[in-house]
């Protein structure tokens, strides 16, 4: 056998010695792949940034309902009908009343017994 | 850590990078115990040091999750993007450090020392990955794939992005080099058992 033959059958011994024995990762190696794996598939990903944001008081969601409506001054305009609405609906003026009963074609009088008051502000005045 | 085999085995590497790309967690499993160990086999072997070595896989692997989405079935092999992205961050790795010196060369990870056999094997193996650390990057990345992992020229120029005659010159003079390189050592090596 040649000298050449001889080197090359050496280093065939350090090549099957290399085979036969791989490199092995480390089990903490694959554990870390297999996290880095699981954190940045896309559906995970898709599932936290569709989640509504939480609403931690009543003022982000009242915050949240002043953005939606328009701002501070559509709330006071909403609180001032409905303070409006209120005190209409507990003592009606009787120019309010008079053409309701005409519409519905009964006499006014009738209605003012019915709600149990007198004229104007009588009403609020006998409860109070 | 004990992970379940590969269920999915069957299955096509991009067609698993499909599945993980829409969410589903066996993909994500079976992709890292089909391509991390291949990863970081060929970081080692070009770096010679476990913890570079499963820096660079972990690198590696970290753009196999990130290029999912957008892999586009059929235009190219999985594992021959991956092995270019290991051997591009091991260049810059080697670029960056200077050449790693044989004292640097991790020992044994598993030596099982009451084995005679496994103690000469790995000593063998320590001794050539030792020796292919001082080939030029490319030489012994020519050498690695050639030799060790079996890979016919073809196939390594591709991977290599060159020639295939450039890849028979590569390792044409990477097994020279080797050959002196280790031939001071045959005796430490058990050799004279084996020579006829």
């Amino acid at each position: 056998m040649s000298k050449r033959m001889r080197d090359t059958d050496d280093l065939g011994v350090f090549f099957e010695a290399a085979k036969s024995s791989p490199p092995a990762p480390s089990s903490d190696f694959m554990a870390r792949v297999l996290s880095d794996a699981e954190a940045m598939q896309p559906e995970a990903l898709g599932v936290m940034q569709s989640m509504p944001p939480q609403q931690s008081s009543l003022k982000e969601f009242f915050g949240a309902l002043s953005d939606a409506i328009g701002g501070w001054r559509a709330f006071a305009g909403l609180a001032t009908a409905a303070v409006t609405g209120l005190w209409i609906g507990i003592s009606p003026p009787a120019g309010l009343i008079e053409p309701f009963g005409s519409i519905l074609g009964t006499d006014t009088s009738a209605l003012s017994d019915a709600f149990e008051y007198g004229e104007g502000f009588d009403f609020t005045m006998f409860e109070g | 850590m004990s992970m379940a085999l590969d269920d999915l085995s069957d299955v096509s590497d991009d067609t698993l990078l499909q599945l993980y790309a829409n969410g589903d967690q066996s993909a994500a499993r079976s992709l890292t115990l089909r391509l991390a160990p291949r990863a970081y086999n060929q970081a080692y072997r070009m770096l010679g040091v476990q913890a570079d070595a499963e820096d660079v896989a972990q690198d590696a692997m970290m753009r196999v999750w990130k290029i999912a989405p957008e892999w586009r079935m059929g235009e190219a092999k999985v594992t021959t993007w991956l092995y270019r992205v290991v051997a591009n961050l091991c260049t810059d790795r080697l670029r960056k450090t200077r050449a790693t010196s044989l004292d640097a060369i991790d020992e044994p990870m598993d030596p099982s020392p009451s084995a005679a056999d496994d103690m000469q094997t790995n000593a063998r193996n320590d001794a050539l990955q030792a020796a292919l650390m001082d080939l030029p990057a490319r030489q012994r990345e020519a050498v690695v794939l050639r030799h060790i992992e079996e890979l016919p020229n073809p196939q390594i120029a591709e991977r290599m992005e060159i020639s295939v005659e450039a890849v028979e010159s590569l390792t044409s003079r990477g097994k020279r080099a080797l050959t002196q390189l280790l031939k001071g050592r045959k005796s430490a090596l058990g050799f004279e058992g084996d020579a006829p």
